[in-house]
């Protein structure tokens, strides 16, 4: 599964998934360009439309092109709906849906720029809350189910225009990451009981959210556009 | 080579998906148990596995037979004491429409498509909780158990049985020590014999296999082939009960 000398962009890099998603591409030959607020090298809001075309551009004037994007900058809380205000719900908005917009069109701009038929693989994250229920969700689930089925229509309208770009998202279960750790009580994580609902026993790791990421960029998903690939140990099922 | 390679058995291996399936797996370090009926379309299958690098056995063997696969469970419980993914690639396909369609030849496609399924999964999920791997089987349905299909009710239906199988299937197969992971791969139109075999290689054959694909471009079985990979092997260890579905976009609108 090479993705020797592809230039992938990733957003939302600075920990968790994004993280592991770098390391596991530079693993496999790929030049990952590793984004975020914090924690990075190279500085994105993918709120902020001209910090996208500053990134694109330096991107491209550093390495030629890009091949790749894996738009995973996200956000999670926990808060009732009945206490949830809409400066919060609107922050959701703007970090998940129009950031995933946002680099979606950018990106997808500069991938035809470099040839026709363009060509380019783009994986979002989204979640098994977009299509399961929970309390205490609704900002989250609903914005991850909005990007969700965004990037399914983006994909059917590349695929249609003639690009072979191809775009997919992966929707992971809970999976051990420190934003998951912030919105969750102290101990969550570390407790087998926590997990006693999932199937496999046990939560996702960044990692193996990454190999799902990693396997969409490649080629050999190249038969695969407008796909939803759940990572959850089967906790969806019930 | 391993002392103890990992073992796969692919079923429908004498030709399309299923052949494609066990040269690509075996790439990944599998030794192949290829079943089918036809020993001499076995032996071709076990000659491009090994050209490819790869090591397999061809098994000859009946998917809707019950003492068939108590047999391959049996054998690989005593020669290799492991198994490690199961990919159950042999079926069945025919286009008639559902006025038309007798019941004969409903029980005759469901027995073929379903049975073979629920007993391979059967046999499978007992000899890797006998053995104690970590398994994965891997069910080939079909974007047409997800979604309707003019013509191809009982393919339909069966393929929809095979995709809800396969989820209840990974809720029994978590609670084993270790757990063995289930999941139903859900191609599109893909061009192989069973495509060709009903309709033709005409020129508006191969249009209707690509234009219905956002991806414009005819679906191979290399393309399941390397989704069967992803499946059976460690890179999807969290992955269990989900409908894969590859299809180059067809079923999303």
């Amino acid at each position: 599964m090479s993705l020797e000398g592809k230039i992938i962009l990733v957003t939302g890099a600075g920990s968790g998934i994004g993280a592991a998603t770098v390391a596991l591409l530079r693993v496999r030959g790929a030049t990952a360009v590793a984004t975020d607020l914090t924690g990075t090298d190279i500085r994105l809001d993918v709120t902020d439309p001209a910090n996208w075309d500053a990134v694109i551009a330096d991107t491209v004037a550093r390495y030629g092109r890009i091949d790749g994007l894996v738009s995973n900058a996200g956000i999670a809380a926990a808060t009732p709906l009945v206490d949830l205000d809409l400066a919060e719900f609107r922050r959701f908005t703007a970090v998940t849906v129009e950031g995933a917009f946002l680099g979606i069109q950018k990106v997808v701009a500069q991938m035809r720029a470099q040839g026709s038929p363009a060509q380019g693989s783009i994986v979002v994250t989204s979640s098994v809350m977009a299509t399961q229920a929970a309390p205490g969700v609704a900002s989250y689930a609903a914005t991850k189910a909005a990007v969700s089925n965004m990037a399914r229509a983006i994909g059917i309208e590349l695929g249609r225009k003639g690009d072979f770009i191809r775009v997919n998202v992966v929707a992971p279960g809970g999976t051990v990451t420190p934003m998951l750790e912030k919105a969750m009580p102290p101990g969550f994580v570390d407790n087998p009981l926590s997990w006693a609902s999932v199937p496999l026993r046990e939560p996702q790791r960044a990692e193996d959210i990454a190999e799902t990421i990693a396997f969409l960029l490649s080629d050999e998903a190249s038969f695969m556009t407008s796909a939803i690939m759940t990572v959850d140990g089967g906790w969806s099922l019930t | 080579m391993m002392a103890c390679p990992r073992i796969a058995v692919v079923t429908g291996a004498t030709s399309g998906i299923g052949r494609a399936t066990a040269i690509r797996i075996a790439r990944d370090g599998f030794h192949i148990i290829a079943c089918g009926r036809d020993p001499a379309r076995g032996a071709a299958t076990v000659a491009a596995v090994e050209a490819a690098g790869g090591t397999a056995d061809f098994h000859a063997f009946d998917v809707t037979a019950e003492a068939d696969w108590a047999a391959l469970a049996a054998r690989i419980v005593t020669d290799h004491g492991r198994f490690d993914a199961l990919v159950n690639c042999a079926g069945g396909f025919f286009s008639k429409s559902l006025p038309d369609t007798s019941l004969e030849e409903f029980r005759a496609l469901w027995t073929l498509d379903v049975e073979s399924v629920l007993l391979g999964t059967k046999y499978g999920l007992r000899a890797m909780r006998d053995t104690r791997t970590a398994g994965s089987i891997v069910n080939v349905s079909s974007l047409a158990g997800l979604i309707g299909l003019d013509d191809c009710a009982a393919y339909c239906a069966a393929k929809a049985a095979v995709t809800h199988l396969s989820r209840v299937a990974a809720l029994e197969g978590g609670a084993f020590d270790p757990p063995v992971r289930v999941n139903s791969l859900n191609p599109g139109v893909i061009w192989t014999e069973m495509i060709t075999g009903s309709y033709g290689e005409s020129d508006a054959v191969r249009a209707f296999a690509i234009d219905g694909n956002a991806l414009q471009r005819v679906g191979e079985a290399d393309d399941i082939a390397n989704a069967a990979a992803y499946l059976a092997g460690p890179a999807s260890r969290m992955v269990t009960g989900t409908a894969m579905v590859v299809d180059g976009g067809r079923g999303a609108d």
